[in-house]
């Protein structure tokens, strides 16, 4: 089975970890990774992409050191390789504009508010992985248990 | 407080004084306190002020309070309004603030050099000019001053209700976080007791998370997890976990391979414990934030002994961590005498200093914003510095950015507390301190000196 | 099981199987040309049941090992001369399976779905249906699973499925948390969809493998296979409509299904009604025109391509998984029936003694059960080469309805395995969307594969009666 990543962005430990915690249900079937920096994602990302791995979601916080979730996010969608990446801007503090920006520059999939409901998230998650996969055509037979069904019905009718 | 007199105005005066006031007999001296002119009473001549100071009074209701208008330093003339107005009626009193040697003329005074410089009117024509305008100076300084007291009211206002919003919020959400930090601290113990006595193995593994230190970063756990996947054949998120549980693949050989058979379930009460570390990490910052906020809301200017200026640093930084995380701030902190100052007042300057400093980053596209804050004790003095290495203020701006009005912003993030740099240079003038900049484009500096001897709190 | 098992066992044991000698087969004269045949059989049937790999990649397998082993065109060492060499097969007979009618006949019914679905013929077609059954909880049930079961005789039972499941999961939404009708309507959507696909031969797979065995005499054309599959159909239908209103009955009492849309009233949209109908009576007309329906199937393929309803990215979306995997499944009956390995084998065995019913009923568990934990096309592919062998060895049969009535019972079993999740792709779909639990699957997909195939028994018995077959 191919290896899907997911890559978790926040400059706060803390909360890194309670979204990769929200994210637990996933880990059987797909990687989860985290980052610390946008930085360090872009090189996480450089390098599963060499490794002929899929990244199929991107969650990032807004407000960080040096380069915030909105430019990251713009740029993974300017990014050839990463055009089909799903992501979410996952933020506690953004302005309207930087929400404008998020919108129209980087076409995020999905705007979530500080604090988020893990229930929600995880949810949001299922949705987005459902949508990569089927338009990646991966196989969604083997990982249909952590998929959103909804989403899987209108996707492969 | 008159401004002195151009060269021409001051030649003026001159020939005049020679021409009209030398006459010893129409020379009048006067005792500090006496009166020159009542307001109101008729007064026909027009005086020049030799030597002393005089200071002018007016009553806005018949038998009401005096207001002091301005001083009169010599050579300046006196009763120019009531003498060629022709009204002869004085329209201030005036009184010598300090012993007085005056010379006048009266309506009878011969005209000299007509021929040259024409009727008496004329002769004085640049000296009346002269007085109207430093009189609309005046009205004009009072004015701004007035302006001035107007913004600082309604800051300290804005300020007091910030305050008291932020005391309100704070007392609400500690209470909210003491719950939170309560019942995490009481789960935990529970947790804790209840591990050690039913599963002593899985106990190990989840106190080893709750005592575990901060930790590695996340490229570390990943490049450290790549050994541990090669070194003992696991999966790649057990390499990880592994990682961050241990620092050698060897420590987990030595637990023999009934560990790693378990790992995955070691790892969760692992993790369990960091989860309940980073609780209450993580109430910890809310608790500092709302600290710092009230701290800051609190209009409380009392001066304390006992004050660390790099602890009022650190308060700000709290404050604005949310706000400038996309810049680099890095501290260098010497050691500092505690002073007697206001913990708030100094935060509010230091927010100010950073925000404009940020601000300044915001401006313009920097690949790698970063502002230096640096400390130190320096010959009598604590000076610190912030620098950053954005723009750079215009030469031109130079001038005006300590003006209440004087902004560079164009929306944005603003946190809206204050008028910035002129609260800033007030604050610091009020310790007797003193603000300076320094500017060129990629580096803007700001640096506070402030005296120790007159804040050390023995005076 | 050990990961590395499933990718051991596909290697090692047919490398077994080769290398025994020849003389320690019980099977009498065998050839080195059969003693290849078993060990492709083998392989494919671990690769079909372990799935190592996917499925369709099996079939592919199968033809291309024929290719380099088994057939004329093959390996230099494998075309040695020997007395045990036995008979190669011709490569392009192996070739001929890609493009086999039974495939052509798939590919018309692919073009007929993709139309359909393009121009909403379907979704429209769901809407205007249900109408009719109203409101009330089971009437709706059963309202749904006929569309269902109607729309999967002719399109794919998955894109059936998640067709129907998307019209409603907002339906499913509003049920109470503890209502069962949510359980038997999530449930209600796969059983129709399996069971639908056997009233035709384009309905599933199996049929159209089954169909490869139909021949000459024994041919059954498409409308007579409607003839039997329809009303089959109907009736367990309506006793699975039974089953899962009694064991899930509905707290709620009204159920309100909104399909928004309108029928298309384009050129392009009544081509697509009119091709879908006239292929359909062609079909039903049976051999009057002279075509088959593998030459009608055809007649889409040209319309649809030739208006462009079909356009090259379209094409590019066909299932050619499903029609490799068909592909597979035929050359593997090839190689078997060929090399005279089927015929042999089945004569080594004494089947002869064992009673015709018992047979029958043996092989139909047997395909039932495999049909439970593999896929249905693999089963139908691995069992129909034996059993129409069989069918045609054993004389003991003829009172039964001798092969046609095997076949017949063996597909239709294949079509009844559907008791968990994994047994096909629509019973994965529904459990999905987590409404429905293993056990509940298993007990109405248990009790329905025996009903079934009881049915199928007595459906044959009475084919026989009235000397269809």
């Amino acid at each position: 089975m191919e290896t899907i990543n997911i890559i978790c962005v926040d400059d706060q430990r803390e909360v890194l970890s309670a979204v990769v915690r929200d994210l637990a249900p996933l880990a059987d079937y797909f990687n989860i990774e985290e980052c610390e920096s946008a930085a360090e994602c872009e090189e996480l990302m450089d390098e599963l992409d060499a490794d002929g791995e899929h990244i199929a979601l991107v969650i990032s916080d807004h407000v960080m050191p040096l380069k915030t979730g909105v430019q990251l996010l713009t740029e993974i969608a300017d990014d050839s390789r990463f055009k089909e990446v799903k992501k979410i801007l996952l933020t506690g503090l953004a302005t309207h504009a930087d929400t404008i920006k998020a919108v129209n520059q980087a076409h995020i999939d999905h705007y979530l508010e500080k604090a988020w409901d893990g229930q929600e998230l995880l949810q949001i998650s299922k949705q987005l992985l459902t949508e990569y996969i089927v338009s990646q055509g991966l196989d969604y037979e083997s990982r249909l248990a952590v998929l959103d069904a909804p989403t899987l019905y209108k996707l492969i009718q | 407080m008159f401004s002195d007199p151009s060269p021409e105005i001051a030649a003026t005066i001159s020939r005049l004084q020679r021409c009209y006031f030398n006459q010893p007999e129409r020379q009048l001296w006067l005792k500090q306190g006496e009166v020159l002119l009542e307001q109101g009473q008729v007064n026909e001549k027009l005086f020049l002020l030799l030597s002393g100071q005089l200071t002018a009074y007016y009553q806005v209701e018949p038998n009401g309070e005096f207001f002091e208008l301005n001083h009169f330093n010599p050579p300046s003339f006196t009763g120019v309004h009531s003498y060629f107005s022709g009204s002869y009626c004085a329209r201030f009193r005036v009184v010598a603030s300090e012993d007085c040697v005056l010379a006048y003329i009266d309506t009878q005074v011969e005209v000299k050099q007509e021929a040259e410089f024409g009727p008496l009117a004329q002769q004085f024509m640049p000296v009346i000019v002269n007085e109207l305008s430093q009189r609309q100076i005046l009205a004009m300084h009072a004015q701004v001053e007035h302006n001035l007291a107007q913004q600082r009211a309604m800051q300290a206002e804005k300020m007091s209700t910030i305050g008291q919003l932020a005391s309100g919020l704070s007392h609400e959400l500690n209470n909210a976080l003491g719950a939170i930090s309560g019942k995490s601290a009481y789960f935990e113990r529970f947790m804790d007791q209840h591990f050690e006595q039913y599963f002593p193995t899985q106990h190990h593994y989840f106190r080893a998370g709750l005592d575990s230190k901060q930790g590695l970063d996340s490229k570390l756990v990943r490049s450290r997890g790549k050994i541990f996947e090669q070194a003992l054949g696991v999966e790649r998120d057990q390499g990880k976990a592994l990682a961050r549980i241990f620092a050698h693949p060897d420590e987990v050989t030595a637990l023999g391979k009934g560990f790693l058979k378990r790992l995955d379930e070691y790892a969760d009460y692992w993790q369990l414990g960091r989860d309940f570390k980073e609780l209450k990490q993580a109430v910890n910052h809310a608790t500092g934030i709302i600290k710092s906020v009230r701290l800051l809301g609190a209009d409380d200017t009392e001066r304390k002994y006992g004050v660390d200026i790099n602890d009022t640093i650190n308060c700000a930084l709290d404050l604005m961590s949310s706000h400038c995380r996309s810049v680099d701030i890095r501290i260098q902190a010497g050691q500092l005498p505690l002073l007697c100052a206001s913990h708030a007042e100094w935060v509010q300057v230091w927010v100010n200093l950073i925000k404009n400093a940020y601000e300044a980053l915001l401006s313009q596209p920097n690949p790698a914003p970063l502002i230096r804050i640096k400390t130190q004790l320096s010959g009598g003095f604590v000076q610190v510095s912030i620098e950053d290495n954005g723009p750079g203020i215009a030469p031109n701006l130079m001038q005006s950015i300590f003006q209440p009005d004087m902004t560079t912003k164009k929306g944005g993030l603003s946190f809206g507390l204050g008028l910035g740099l002129s609260i800033s240079q007030r604050i610091i003038s009020s310790y007797q301190g003193e603000l300076k900049v320094v500017s060129q484009p990629g580096l803007t500096c700001f640096s506070v000196f402030l005296p120790i001897e007159v804040n050390n709190g023995n005076n | 099981m050990k990961q590395y098992l499933k990718y051991l066992f596909p290697i090692l044991i047919p490398g077994i199987i080769l290398s025994l000698p020849l003389s320690w087969f019980p099977i009498e004269n065998i050839t080195l040309a059969e003693q290849r045949i078993i060990a492709i059989f083998v392989l494919a049937a671990l690769c079909w049941v372990l799935e190592p790999i996917p499925i369709y990649a099996t079939s592919v397998l199968i033809i291309v090992l024929e290719l380099l082993f088994v057939s004329d065109k093959g390996l230099w060492f494998t075309q040695q001369a020997s007395p045990d060499l036995g008979i190669l097969l011709s490569h392009k007979d192996i070739m001929a399976t890609f493009a086999s009618p039974i495939i052509m006949l798939f590919l018309g019914g692919f073009f007929l779905a993709m139309a359909a679905t393009k121009y909403r013929l379907d979704v429209n077609l769901a809407r205007v249906l249900l109408k009719p059954f109203g409101q009330q909880p089971k009437y709706v049930m059963l309202g749904l699973m006929m569309i269902t079961a109607v729309f999967s005789m002719f399109m794919s039972n998955t894109a059936t499925t998640a067709m129907m499941l998307a019209i409603l999961t907002p339906v499913l939404a509003v049920f109470a948390k503890d209502d069962l009708g949510k359980v038997g309507f999530a449930l209600a959507i796969p059983v129709a969809a399996n069971v639908g696909g056997i009233g035709t031969p384009i309905g599933t797979p199996p049929n159209a493998i089954a169909l490869k065995y139909l021949v000459g005499d024994k041919l059954i054309t498409f409308g007579e296979w409607m003839a039997f599959g329809v009303p089959f159909v109907i009736v367990l239908l309506a006793v699975s409509w039974f089953i899962l209103s009694r064991l899930f009955p509905a707290d709620t009492d009204n159920i309100e299904l909104t399909i928004k849309g309108r029928f298309l009233k384009t050129p392009q949209a009544i081509i697509v009604y009119c091709t879908f109908t006239l292929t359909i009576l062609l079909w039903l007309m049976g051999g009057i025109h002279g075509m088959n329906a593998y030459v009608v199937a055809l007649i889409p393929v040209a319309v649809f391509s030739v208006t462009k309803i079909i356009t090259k990215e379209d094409l590019k979306k066909i299932s050619w998984d499903v029609l490799w995997l068909v592909s597979g499944g035929i050359a593997l009956g090839l190689g078997l029936e060929k090399t005279g390995l089927a015929a042999n084998a089945v004569a080594a065995i004494p089947f002869g003694d064992f009673s015709p019913l018992v047979i029958i009923g043996g092989a139909s568990v047997l395909c039932l059960l495999m049909a439970n934990f593999m896929s249905h096309t693999a089963t139908a592919n691995l069992l129909m080469p034996i059993v129409a062998a069989l069918g045609l060895s054993m004389h003991s049969l003829l009172p039964y309805g001798g092969q046609v009535a095997l076949i017949l019972c063996v597909t239709f079993a294949a079509s009844l395995g559907m008791s968990l999740p994994i047994s096909t792709p629509p019973n994965a779909l529904a459990h999905a969307s987590g409404h429905i639990n293993t056990k509940q699957m298993a007990k109405v997909g248990a009790s329905i594969g025996v009903i079934g195939l009881l049915m199928t028994f007595a459906m044959v018995y009475l084919l026989t009666v009235i000397g269809f077959i």
